[in-house]
């Protein structure tokens, strides 16, 4: 893991890089594992075509397979998308705002609203999960009616690792307030490259 | 004119995401967010609820899990540098058209709409075709956006269209007269946006210049063989994958996956297989579903705040109780379903909205199957208006270095011309029933 | 008004049923003096059909609409009061059905189900009988099971579309909103929907014209309606009361307009978009009913409650179909000779 390389300044504190860098690297090691989803779901969709069409055996369990993945696949991604920065802002005031000031706003938003409101979504997708799995809940809208609660989990699971990269990406935002320089390469602000080029000329 | 406290919440929750959006938070939370508090002082913590279902929702939707297929097909291709060949040597062919780009998105655009009709897969890939050939050919990015978000909506007036599903019923009109009404409308929108872009550029060839002369194929042989060694097998695999939709030989999301197995096949043919490149699509494609799917959860979150707090019911009750000439009417309903369309889309404006106003638009005579078509082409703005302009933050997801201003900028130009599609469609009935009328018999 | 009650549907506005939801609406607001205000929602506006019961439950609204069978996912019992496949092999039917839900044990079997086994905050009526459900739309007279049998046709899933798989019939499911256009591109070759007055708007007579109204899969259909518990208990008694005979009332409400509009549905299907009607061949019903016996046996075995529910169906079928199959068939002979004797046009 490269930083950014701005020599002049000090950096963040050892431990808050450290927490950073473990909170990012959950995310991005659940959203690679994740990301894997997308062969077998493919595959099986290919399956169904073939044999359907070919062999004229359709399968009652490949699109309900499919979809359970699916389910899984995007929220689990999440994380790893809000890590890298691309869950999209409207960007008109932002962009022409110091780092500073997007620092302060971003973790003004982050500990009043992001982290209180995924806190209460933790706990009600969990309940909603934890019903679903007690009843050994199955899809009903499906002739192969598998268990649905393993999509559910994903809710709970997403959520809860959505908290655990919020907390870096407060860790994040607070530094940019403090310094007016955003130090981590990825940074939550919305940028790649040019970003990271503007940080660097500010700092 | 006696509003609820919660119907007056709703109204507030509007003004509270347009103020909201300034912040520059990550839109998908920023509408959570707003969903959230004004929800929860409307009805308490089953707001929280409201929004697990909701997200919920769009997990368990066969139909969006064609997104992240399609994703992946356009980062195979695009990772192995076949898009951009694509889109290159269409306009090797109208090397001296200038805006013939422009003419490519919105025709595939067309096509696309005719295929499935999910305006997220759409534009995601017509980002990946498209983005690359324009940024080197110096087009300009806001007629590109414009052009990519209001060819991407098209998917859902021509059919098969599931938003022209769920009206039939409400409507009492059958669903096939809905599609058959629909054909005409839709494609004179996609004409009316390519005459648009290319008289433009006609008369300003910077907004979409034509290619250089020594860019151009240097002889009609050359150009045939480019064509056959880099296109002819592209274009089969994309026609191939939208064809089998039309065609009925799968389901739009089997379609999506099999034409992301074909991409892979194709790169490999082409000797142009990487692991890293294979990675490098993976991540992407999770991150980008990630993105857009979450976003469409969060809006029908959003939305479902709205309408379960009622001030869009509200504002449809008041229009309903004025009296006026049916073309009088007909006008302002159009007027708040496009400034709904700024909140919402089209799921709860239709599901709300639609049936507060049928006894109305009966009681007046007005041809059901007509303004059917006329609610439909109004609500497509749904997805390009701010502040939930979801066509906007696709593209604005696929092309991260387009500035969201710009993109609002090209998609308004297109606004522009559904309006004057609309216009047409008023004064011109017939061009909405005379399809039907020729099928009926 | 003092208190609200917002009803999400499991149907489109336009379906006879939500017509029926506003009728209990309107009859719930007057009979409370106005002290109830009662809103009611098509399918979708706030949660789609297969989460209301997890929305009423919640709280996010206080009442829902939707067949029993829809929560079979969460415990097959449900299927049982809802849609009681081929009359569980036994014959019952739609009137035996819905006595045993108002007289027999039906009623404190379902809250039972509900609120015992499925732990929802709700309590419920089965208010709405909608059956018999047609077999369905198909592309041509089918005169033998094997012909039928190689159809692709659009089914409900859970117990009525695995007994069709036993019989050897590929089934598909998928979302009323999907038949039409995956008929048109030849996905499916034939398929059921709800009764002719829905079917008629769905659109399915412009694209087949061979309709099977006797069909067994749904043939008994009771939709129920359910309102969150707490809430009902927070009600003074004297509303709860109203409440309760509204649902009664529902029950007669639906009966009529089946009849009424059913009818000049089919008459519409059969005049105007040239709709042929067919009986259906009685291979049919012995295969069918042995192969939903035999699902349900499998269910039994599973399910302890499903066990419970079923014997007390069988029980009241033991009981009453000797009597309702020979007034039945007075019916079906009286109809059957005015039909043919040409007094009935
Ligand atoms: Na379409
Ligand atoms: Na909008």
């Amino acid at each position: 893991m490269s930083h950014a390389s701005t020599t002049t300044m000090r950096g963040p504190a050892p431990a808050a890089r450290r927490l950073v860098e473990i909170l990012d690297g959950i995310s991005v090691a659940m959203g690679k594992a994740s990301s894997v989803l997308v062969l077998p779901m493919m595959c099986i969709l290919v399956y169904e075509v073939v044999s359907r069409y070919f062999f004229n055996a359709p399968t009652i369990w490949a699109g309900d397979l499919a979809l359970i993945l699916y389910g899984i696949y995007f929220m689990v991604a999440s994380p790893f998308c809000l890590k890298d920065g691309m869950h999209i802002r409207t960007d008109f005031l932002y962009n022409r705002w110091s780092t500073k000031t997007k620092g302060l706003v971003d973790t003004i938003i982050y500990v009043f609203l992001y982290l209180p409101t995924h806190v209460v979504f933790l706990e009600i997708g969990w309940k909603y999960f934890y019903k679903s799995f007690k009843q050994n809940e199955s899809i009903v809208s499906s002739p192969w009616m598998p268990i649905i609660w393993p999509m559910k989990f994903a809710i709970p699971l997403s959520v809860f690792l959505m908290i655990l990269q919020g907390l870096s990406e407060t860790i994040k935002s607070y530094y940019a307030w403090r310094h007016g320089v955003f130090y981590w390469e990825n940074n939550p602000h919305g940028g790649r490259s040019e970003e990271g080029d503007a940080c660097e000329a500010q700092a | 004119m006696e509003m609820t406290f919660n119907e007056m919440l709703g109204m507030l929750s509007l003004v509270g995401l347009l103020l909201a959006f300034v912040s520059g938070f990550p839109i998908s939370f920023t509408m959570m967010f707003i969903g959230l508090a004004f929800g929860y002082l409307g009805i308490g913590k089953l707001v929280f609820h409201l929004m697990n279902i909701q997200f919920y929702q769009v997990m368990s939707d066969p139909v969006l899990g064609a997104i992240p297929f399609f994703l992946f097909m356009g980062y195979i291709l695009e990772s192995a540098g076949l898009m951009d060949n694509l889109f290159h040597s269409i306009q090797k062919l109208l090397a001296p058209v200038p805006g013939s780009l422009y003419l490519a998105i919105i025709l595939t655009a067309t096509i696309f709409a005719a295929a499935t009709g999910i305006v997220g897969s759409s534009i995601t890939l017509l980002c990946m075709m498209a983005g690359p050939a324009m940024a080197r050919s110096n087009y300009d990015i806001r007629m590109g956006a414009g052009a990519i978000a209001a060819g991407g909506t098209l998917g859902i007036l021509i059919p098969p269209s599931i938003m022209l599903v769920v009206m039939g019923p409400l409507m009492g009109v059958p669903v096939t007269d809905l599609f058959a009404g629909a054909v005409i409308p839709g494609l004179l929108l996609s004409g009316i946006y390519i005459a648009y872009s290319l008289i433009r550029c006609f008369f300003q060839p910077q907004y979409g210049p034509p290619l250089a002369k020594e860019l151009r194929a240097e002889s009609m042989g050359a150009l045939v063989v480019d064509l056959i060694k880099g296109v002819v097998p592209l274009i089969l695999l994309i026609g191939a994958t939208l064809g089998s939709i039309l065609a009925g030989l799968a389901t739009p999301t089997e379609a999506s996956a099999c034409g992301a197995l074909g991409a892979f096949l194709l790169v490999v043919c082409y000797g142009k297989f990487k692991w890293e490149n294979l990675k490098g699509a993976m991540y992407s494609t999770a991150k980008l579903s990630a993105m857009i799917l979450i976003m469409i959860a969060a809006s029908n979150f959003y939305g479902s705040v709205f309408s379960r707090l009622g001030g869009a019911g509200w504002l449809s009750n008041q229009l309903v109780s004025m009296s006026l000439p049916p073309m009088g009417m007909v006008i302002l309903i159009m007027g708040l379903v496009f400034l709904l369309g700024w909140a919402m889309e089209w799921v709860p404006i239709v599901l709300i909205i639609l049936p507060i106003m049928m006894p109305t638009v009966r009681a007046l005579g007005i041809d059901p199957l007509w303004f059917a078509i006329v609610y439909a082409v109004t609500l497509q703005t749904s997805w390009l208006t701010p502040p939930v302009a979801l066509s906007c933050y696709f593209i604005k997801g696929c092309l991260p270095h387009w500035q969201l201003s710009d993109i609002y900028r090209g998609m308004f130009q297109y606004i522009a011309c559904q309006a004057v599609g609309i216009a047409l469609i008023l004064l011109f009935p017939s061009i909405v029933t005379w399809l039907p009328s020729i099928i009926g018999k | 008004a003092q208190y609200e009650l917002k009803i999400q549907t499991a149907v489109p506005s336009s379906s006879m049923y939500f017509k029926t939801m506003e009728r209990l609406g309107e009859r719930i607001e007057k009979l409370s003096g106005g002290e109830i205000k009662v809103e009611v929602f098509a399918d979708g506006a706030i949660v789609k059909a297969f989460e209301i019961l997890d929305a009423v439950s919640d709280g996010i609204v206080n009442g829902g609409q939707a067949w029993t069978h829809y929560w079979s996912g969460k415990n097959p019992t449900g299927l049982l009061f809802a849609a009681p496949t081929a009359g569980l092999g036994k014959g019952l039917d739609q009137a035996a059905l819905l006595s045993w839900a108002w007289e027999g044990d039906g009623h404190k079997l379902l809250n039972e189900y509900y609120q015992e086994v499925l732990g929802a905050d709700v309590v419920a009526w089965m208010a709405m009988p909608m059956g018999p459900e047609p077999f369905g739309w198909f592309p041509k007279k089918f005169e033998s099971m094997e012909e039928l049998t190689k159809m692709k046709f659009r089914s409900p899933p859970g117990i009525p579309s695995e007994s069709f798989r036993e019989i050897g019939m590929p089934v598909v499911s998928m979302p009323g909103s999907e038949i039409v256009p995956a008929a048109q591109r030849g996905v499916i070759d034939a398929a059921e929907w709800i009764s002719p007055g829905d079917d008629l708007y769905l659109g399915l007579a412009d694209v087949w014209k061979h309709y099977y109204i006797q069909g067994l899969h749904q043939v008994d259909s009771i939709g129920d309606v359910y309102i969150n518990k707490e809430w009902f208990e927070s009600l003074p008694e004297r509303l709860q009361f109203v409440i309760q005979e509204s649902m009664k009332a529902a029950v007669a409400d639906q009966i009529n307009m089946n009849v009424s509009v059913n009818s000049a549905a089919i008459k519409k299907l059969v005049d105007e978009k040239g709709v042929q009607l067919h009986e259906t061949p009685e291979d049919y019903y012995k295969a069918y009913m042995k192969a939903t016996t035999k699902i349900l046996d499998k269910y039994s075995e599973k399910d302890p409650f499903f066990k419970k529910v079923r014997a007390s169906l069988e029980d009241w079928a033991d009981l009453t179909v000797p009597y309702q199959v020979q007034v039945n068939g007075a019916y079906y002979k009286m109809g059957k000779t005015a039909l043919e004797s040409g007094a009935v046009k």
